[in-house]
């Protein structure tokens, strides 16, 4: 099984925490499809198995008219086959969506939206900067619902200026009442690449209020029937990402469009972030990869670890054991039995998995199974 | 051969830049001992430090020849000398050397406290001394009342000091006449046995020691087997001679000159400022007066920083006490800082200088700990031990009592700064001695104070409580019984002996509450809760802590992200690495480094 990431890098405004590939312009979405199209033909990053899943991000997807996507999964269907039930999933902003939109969507074969929701508090969208209120999210998730979406997930933000425990709570559950099938929640997390003042814009809250909201989430969203399968990602049984679970389990992946990455095996690649660069690549018939890395044995482990323990369901380990040599194994076990000891991880019957105390300060474990010495070599 | 009734030994002294070294620039020139072109300014400063703060720190003597309008040619000797108060004594032994002394004022400043200390000096060392005022080039100079201050305060004669302009050269031919008038010539015998002051050293990779001298009495030669009578050491002049301004070679120098000897010693801790060297054979029976052997005053410890080379440190710090036998240090360790070395300076700026000389030299930073003085602890089985390490204190039971090192403090500031200066001395336990009018605008306040008060920021404390119109000076005084003891920070339950201090009983609630609290600013969350407490014995005074971390997370981590997001694990694990542990307790390198500077109340 393998996935395909598409990125739409257009956007109506640039939210001030926002460090993705995005641009504020009118798109001419008939060019970057064309592009899109010949990126297709150009790649040599083939994956032979079947398709599993679709994943069109950004930006802001749902600006973009159905054609657009109809056009990109009718390409992808003469150049490989799709897996039966596969996961094609959309992105999309509260307001940019309207009923013709949404029955087009569903019926070119895009059976799951992604819906930018972030608070249903109308202050705090103000200061994340969103042009939409919660009346506006709330009723694009009943229309999504009543035109053609059986699967729908929210993306929701805490640790907002100006939230408080009680302001999240309710947020929660005026979330949940819409009845989704996945929540993904995130602290909000401002990077030196995106344009957030904090004179302006606010100063992020302290350290054990974020803490205390990750850990309220729980009761509101397990009482709706949605379990945590991912430090961020909760889901009704059944309902899980499989686009990301393949992120999660380590496995492969080709990522088309502006920014996007890909990963086969052990090289890493990525695409160029800047649209005009896209655009040149292209028209002078030469890949758009900007740059890449291959990981050495020690990394691949390493990784295949840390991104596995994401998930609440953690790593079986004799699949993992089976790949190594017993010096490594020695190390290993020595970090594993340190870790159950300082209570970040559970070690049953050759399973490993993070302790619920240890979701939230993961790092500390995954910074312990990195390699000693770090090496990653570059391809190009 | 000379006739030594044409040489002039003197030397300059003066507050810091009131002009120093700009005046011996101008000498220089103005008797061509270097011409225009090859003038670098302040030659006589041969390290870019010395230049960089403005300060002389070594001593040296340079010989120029001087024709006066009678075409009667003098030899002036110009005896460098610091003009720091971490340096007196070096100063006094170079005064030794001289027969004069020009003392500048700057003319819009006036006396400082360095004037009247070098001026003092220079009286005490019977030498005549011609007052200068310079900077009359500037706006705000005001001679006629500086002239008075001289009269008034030193008792000097003001009426007739010299009035120039170091920058632009004015009135520089007037101090040379006065120095060919007034200067009176050395006395000494060549007949004598031999009697030659060391009052500066320097060490050349290449030839070893090399002695600066003044002869008193007799006559070296080159070859002559010598000995330093003060610490016994016993060489031979391979060299003799002149700077002039480089080192000229001359086959013998006499009573009255001053020149330099290569002693042919490798270890300058033999060649003493303020010895006197004699022949071997019909040497002279007593030694010159006044030799002293120099004490540190402050210490501290000074260590690698993570992943240094301790080896190379302790060879930098050898180098370094080749050429300043004031430096001393030994090895000690410490298990917060590891291995290190304990050394001892006359005084801050001395601690300063030799801190940045050091890190030129081994090229790496370097960790000092707060400086601490000496201390006399008198145990209760009767012994005395001077204790400089605080984690060296014995246990307090065993303590009958502790005296510490007190300073005679002379503080100039303006009349409307008088409650300033009175009240910062009084908050670092001051003893008030005197106050004395110089103007009806200046006083000068004495104070006795602990010498470890004036250790921690006192000078800048000074300068910022009174514009930075004051200025002051200070002389050692005998020890003094002082309430004190030892304060301990502990992290989660482990002392850290590097930030353990010796501080007096009155202050420790205030310093070690301020010390908990800096603490808790700049240690960061570990996977447990901390407890910072400050502890006196087994009572604890203060006490922080540091909460439990609760986010460390990479929330979003998608196809885009990972490559990103490893890497920022990657430069966490690596942080990880540098961290230094202190007890239980991980921090990283800047945080450790600001806990070293901490200063407390």
């Amino acid at each position: 099984m393998h996935s395909i990431y598409v990125h739409i890098p257009f956007c109506n405004r640039k939210c001030p925490y926002c460090d993705f590939a995005s641009y504020k312009m009118e798109p001419d979405w008939q060019k970057y499809l064309e592009l899109l199209l010949e990126e297709i033909n150009l790649t040599d990053r083939r994956l032979t198995d079947p398709l599993d899943t679709v994943y069109f991000g950004g930006g802001t997807p749902s600006l973009l008219p159905v054609e657009f996507y109809f056009n990109i999964l009718n390409k992808l269907t003469h150049e490989t086959s799709y897996a039966d039930n596969a996961e094609i999933t959309i992105e999309a902003n509260p307001g940019t969506m309207d009923k013709k939109w949404l029955a087009e969507a569903s019926n070119a074969g895009i059976n799951r939206l992604s819906i930018g929701v972030q608070s249903l508090h109308d202050t705090e969208l103000q200061t994340l900067g969103r042009n939409h209120d919660s009346l506006i999210s709330r009723q694009a998730i009943q229309e999504a619902q009543e035109n053609g979406f059986k699967n729908i997930s929210l993306d929701l933000i805490f640790g907002i200026p100006g939230q408080t425990i009680d302001s999240w709570r309710q947020t929660l559950s005026m979330a949940v009442d819409n009845k989704p099938d996945h929540i993904s929640l995130y602290p909000l997390t401002i990077s030196k690449d995106c344009s957030w003042d904090y004179e302006k814009n606010g100063h992020l809250p302290d350290e054990d209020l974020v803490a205390d909201m990750y850990d309220a989430a729980f009761d509101i969203l397990e009482g709706a029937g949605l379990w945590q399968y991912e430090i961020s990602n909760f889901a009704r049984p059944g309902y899980e990402s499989r686009h990301n679970l393949n992120y999660w389990y380590g496995g492969n992946y080709v990522g088309l469009g502006v920014s996007a990455h890909s990963k086969i095996e052990n090289t890493r690649y990525w695409n160029t972030m800047n649209l005009r660069d896209y655009e040149q690549s292209l028209k002078e018939n030469l890949s758009p990869i900007k740059d890449s890395e291959q990981l050495g044995a020690e990394l691949m482990l390493a990784e295949k670890l840390i991104l596995n323990l994401r998930l609440n369901r953690g790593i079986d380990l004799d699949e993992f054991k089976a790949g190594i040599d017993s010096y490594s194994l020695v190390d290993y076990d020595t970090k594993f039995k340190d870790l159950a000891d300082m209570g970040l991880i559970n070690i049953n019957n050759d399973n490993i998995s993070l302790t619920k105390r240890a979701r939230f300060i993961a790092n500390e474990v995954f910074v312990r199974l990195l390699p000693d010495q770090i090496e990653s070599g570059k391809l190009l | 051969m000379y006739d030594k009734k044409y040489i002039r030994n003197f030397c300059i002294v003066a507050h810091i830049d009131h002009g120093k070294s700009t005046l011996a620039d101008r000498l220089l020139e103005a008797t061509h001992t270097i011409s225009k072109r090859e003038m670098m300014d302040q030659v006589l400063d041969s390290m870019d430090l010395e230049r960089e703060r403005g300060i002389t720190i070594k001593a040296q003597a340079v010989r120029m020849i001087y024709e006066n309008v009678l075409k009667e040619k003098f030899i002036f000797n110009l005896i460098d000398t610091p003009g720091h108060v971490d340096f007196s004594y070096e100063v006094s032994r170079s005064l030794a050397a001289c027969e004069g002394a020009l003392l500048i004022v700057d003319a819009a400043q006036g006396i400082e406290a360095q004037t009247i200390a070098n001026a003092y000096l220079a009286i005490d060392a019977g030498l005549h001394i011609i007052p200068v005022i310079n900077k009359i080039d500037l706006p705000g100079a005001r001679p006629e009342e500086v002239k008075r201050e001289i009269e008034d305060i030193l008792g000097l004669d003001g009426d007739n000091a010299i009035l120039i302009s170091a920058k632009t050269g004015e009135n520089i031919d007037q101090v040379l006449e006065r120095i060919a008038e007034e200067v009176p010539p050395p006395v000494g015998k060549p007949e004598e046995p031999l009697k030659a002051l060391i009052f500066d050293s320097v060490y050349d990779p290449y030839r070893g020691v090399i002695a600066f001298v003044r002869i008193v009495e007799g006559k070296l030669r080159a070859g002559e087997k010598i000995k330093m009578m003060a610490s016994g050491v016993r060489s031979q002049a391979e060299e003799v001679g002149v700077m002039a301004p480089v080192k000229t070679k001359l086959e013998w120098l006499s009573a009255g000159e001053v020149g330099y000897v290569v002693v042919g010693q490798k270890d300058i801790q033999g060649i003493r400022h303020g010895d006197t060297i004699t022949l071997q054979t019909k040497g002279a029976e007593k030694p010159l007066p006044g030799y002293l052997e120099v004490k540190p005053m402050v210490f501290a410890g000074l260590y690698p920083i993570e992943g240094g080379d301790y080896t190379e440190l302790r060879d930098s710090l050898e180098k370094l006490s080749l050429n300043d036998p004031a430096f001393v240090f030994e090895a000690e360790s410490s298990k917060a800082l590891g291995f290190g070395f304990r050394c001892g300076f006359l005084g801050m700026l001395h601690m300063d200088i030799i801190k940045e000389r050091l890190e030129r030299e081994y090229g790496q930073s370097l960790l000092i700990t707060t400086p601490s003085v000496r201390y006399k602890v008198y145990k209760t089985d009767g012994e005395m031990i001077e204790v400089s390490n605080p984690a060296d204190m014995p246990p307090v039971g065993n303590i009958t009592h502790i005296e510490e090192p007190y300073v005679e403090a002379s503080l100039i500031a303006p009349a409307e700064y008088i409650g300033s200066v009175m009240e910062l001395c009084n908050t670092r336990r001051g003893i008030f001695k005197k106050i004395d009018y110089l103007q009806k605008t200046r006083a000068q306040i004495v104070f006795e104070l602990p010498l470890a008060e004036i250790l921690l920021d006192f000078f800048n404390a000074l300068k910022a409580s009174t514009k930075g119109y004051a200025s002051f000076d200070y002389e050692p005084l005998p020890y003094k019984e002082g309430k004190l003891v030892k304060l301990d920070i502990m992290i989660s339950g482990e002392v850290v002996d590097a930030l353990s201090s010796i501080v007096a009983k009155d202050n420790a609630y205030n310093r070690g509450r301020g010390l908990v609290e800096e603490l808790k600013e700049v240690i960061p969350r570990q996977m447990f809760e901390v407890a910072i407490q400050a502890a006196i014995g087994s009572k604890i005074i203060a006490r922080e802590s540091v909460k439990a971390k609760r986010k460390d997370v990479i929330a979003k981590c998608y196809g885009g992200d990972i490559t990103r997001k490893r890497k920022l694990l990657e430069k966490q694990k690596e942080g990880k690495k540098r961290m230094k542990r202190l007890g239980k307790v991980d921090v990283p390198q800047e945080a450790f480094l600001a806990i070293l500077r901490i200063k407390g109340a």
